[in-house]
């Protein structure tokens, strides 16, 4: 497989959680088997056998910095594509490894199999919500990323120059594929696909989407989920959260 | 001399860690002249204190500009309180005034970490003409109050790409990060071959040792190589 696995971290996780971060962490070097890996953080950060870290220093968590460290970890990589991983998601070694998941050179490529699970929810659930697409399940050529998110940050830079606030802007900074007529640059294609095996994202307190965002108003997806194959039910994966 | 060392701090590290920082920058320089520009008095060159301010890029430049200022020599080399300089590093003359010369051959030390990562340049490793320097902070600041106050946006990065070169030696420059000082954390590439030893420096648990090393009764002469720390650790060329 040409690709590389760009994991990308605020760090934020290993004051909060640093039971659940080992546990992403080795699931991740589980799910690469021998693919390599770019670790993009903000503090010196290395796992794995086949690993590179490019630590950014204290950047800061925000919306733009997170697809900041994936253009960093994009252009550290060597492979003709990547596939973006987070610090709260448990992704399966399927997820990395077909080569019927490898888009086109013109097109960004989500696995739409990803299921949530809050850990605040009694009892543990998993869930479903169809038809989103999101960074954390991206497998994208390398080098449209990289001048995908060129582009964006370069739009930015001109938007601020027009006197545009960042805080607006950032609303129609979207996921790769989207909000890009809104933002005002070259709308790329998108494309999905179904891994066998689904991804397990988190849903936590200390992520950043629930500080600044949703939090605990987050609604659940349209399936409920108890037990799925290869992960077990609901609360055996919640176990990996909570020690 | 044709290069003045301008050595600025703000005076947050601890004050024995610096003592011996400065120590190790006094042996190592020998006779070139130094200026530190720092927020509380320091016996050490000739010193300008500026008073307390925030630590911050803006103040920082601030201090830079005026140490640049109070110097004679058409060049000027930076040492920061937290970085230890092999000798090479100021026996460096720039080849042409219009650029910066960053000396590329840097790691990081962290305090919690027992490697050192691998840097690419930093300011903290900077030769460059004196009036050069002057001329880029001046720009920077310019319209700014003098000290940074609240509500000041962020600066520019004062060093575009084109207006600096690398120059190296065989021994590295080593910034120590220990918590206190104005970035945390910097950018580093590392991958499995990141190193526990350095040449001229030794090992990473050596250097803490002897650099970070509490309690010291002895701040004004410190050394780092009193009873309280590993006899002879500061090395030597």
């Amino acid at each position: 497989m040409d690709l590389t696995i760009v994991y990308y971290t605020s760090n934020h996780l290993e004051q909060k959680n640093p039971y659940f971060l080992a546990n992403t962490e080795l699931q991740l070097v589980r799910a690469a088997g021998d693919l390599p890996i770019v670790i993009v953080s903000q503090m010196p950060t290395m796992f794995g056998s086949n690993s590179t870290n490019v630590c950014l220093g204290d950047i800061g968590r925000s919306h733009l910095n997170i697809y900041r460290q994936i253009l960093e970890g994009c252009k550290a990589a060597k492979t003709k594509y990547v596939a973006m991983a987070e610090d709260d998601i448990l992704y399966s070694y399927e997820h990395f490894h077909s080569e019927d998941y490898l888009p086109p050179e013109d097109t960004f490529m989500f696995d739409m199999n990803k299921l949530s699970l809050f850990t605040w929810t009694k009892p543990p659930v998993f869930s479903f919500r169809h038809n989103r697409q999101v960074v954390n399940q991206l497998i994208a050529p390398r080098q449209m990323l990289i001048d995908s998110l060129e582009e964006r940050f370069a739009r930015v830079e001109e938007l601020k120059r027009q006197g545009r606030p960042e805080e607006k802007i950032i609303k129609v900074w979207g996921d790769p594929g989207r909000y890009e007529t809104q933002l005002g640059v070259t709308v790329r294609k998108t494309d999905n696909f179904m891994c066998t095996c689904p991804s397990i994202v988190f849903s936590h307190e200390y992520a950043y989407g629930y500080e600044f965002n949703q939090g605990k108003k987050k609604r659940l997806g349209d399936l409920r989920i108890i037990e799925v194959p290869y992960w077990g039910t609901a609360e055996q994966v919640l176990g990996r959260f909570y020690e | 001399m044709n290069s003045t060392v301008i050595y600025y701090t703000s005076n947050r590290e601890k004050p024995e860690f610096e003592a011996r920082i400065r120590a190790k920058l006094v042996e190592t320089i020998w006779d070139t002249p130094l200026i530190s520009v720092s927020h509380k008095p320091i016996n050490f060159g000739k010193n300008i204190c500026v008073g307390e301010h925030e630590p911050c890029d803006h103040n920082l430049y601030r201090q830079i500009q005026i140490g640049c200022e109070a110097a004679h020599t058409p060049f000027v080399t930076v040492a920061e309180a937290d970085c230890l300089y092999p000798p090479e590093y100021f026996k460096f003359i720039p080849p042409k005034t219009d650029k910066f010369y960053r000396y590329d051959n840097l790691y990081i030390l962290y305090k919690k970490y027992d490697y050192y990562f691998q840097k690419t340049t930093s300011e903290c490793a900077i030769v460059v003409d004196r009036n050069l320097y002057i001329q880029y902070i001046t720009e920077l600041l310019k319209d700014k109050s003098y000290w940074k106050e609240p509500g000041d946006p962020p600066l520019r990065n004062i060093f575009q790409p084109n207006s600096w070169e690398t120059f190296t030696g065989q021994y590295p420059v080593i910034n120590i990060k220990t918590g206190q000082s104005m970035r945390r954390y910097t950018r580093t590439i590392s991958d499995r071959s990141d190193l526990d030893t350095l040449p001229y420096w030794g090992s990473v648990s050596d250097l803490k040792r002897t650099l970070l090393v509490e309690d010291c009764n002895n701040i004004d002469t410190c050394r780092g190589s009193c009873d309280q720390t590993l006899s002879g650790a500061i090395p030597t060329i």
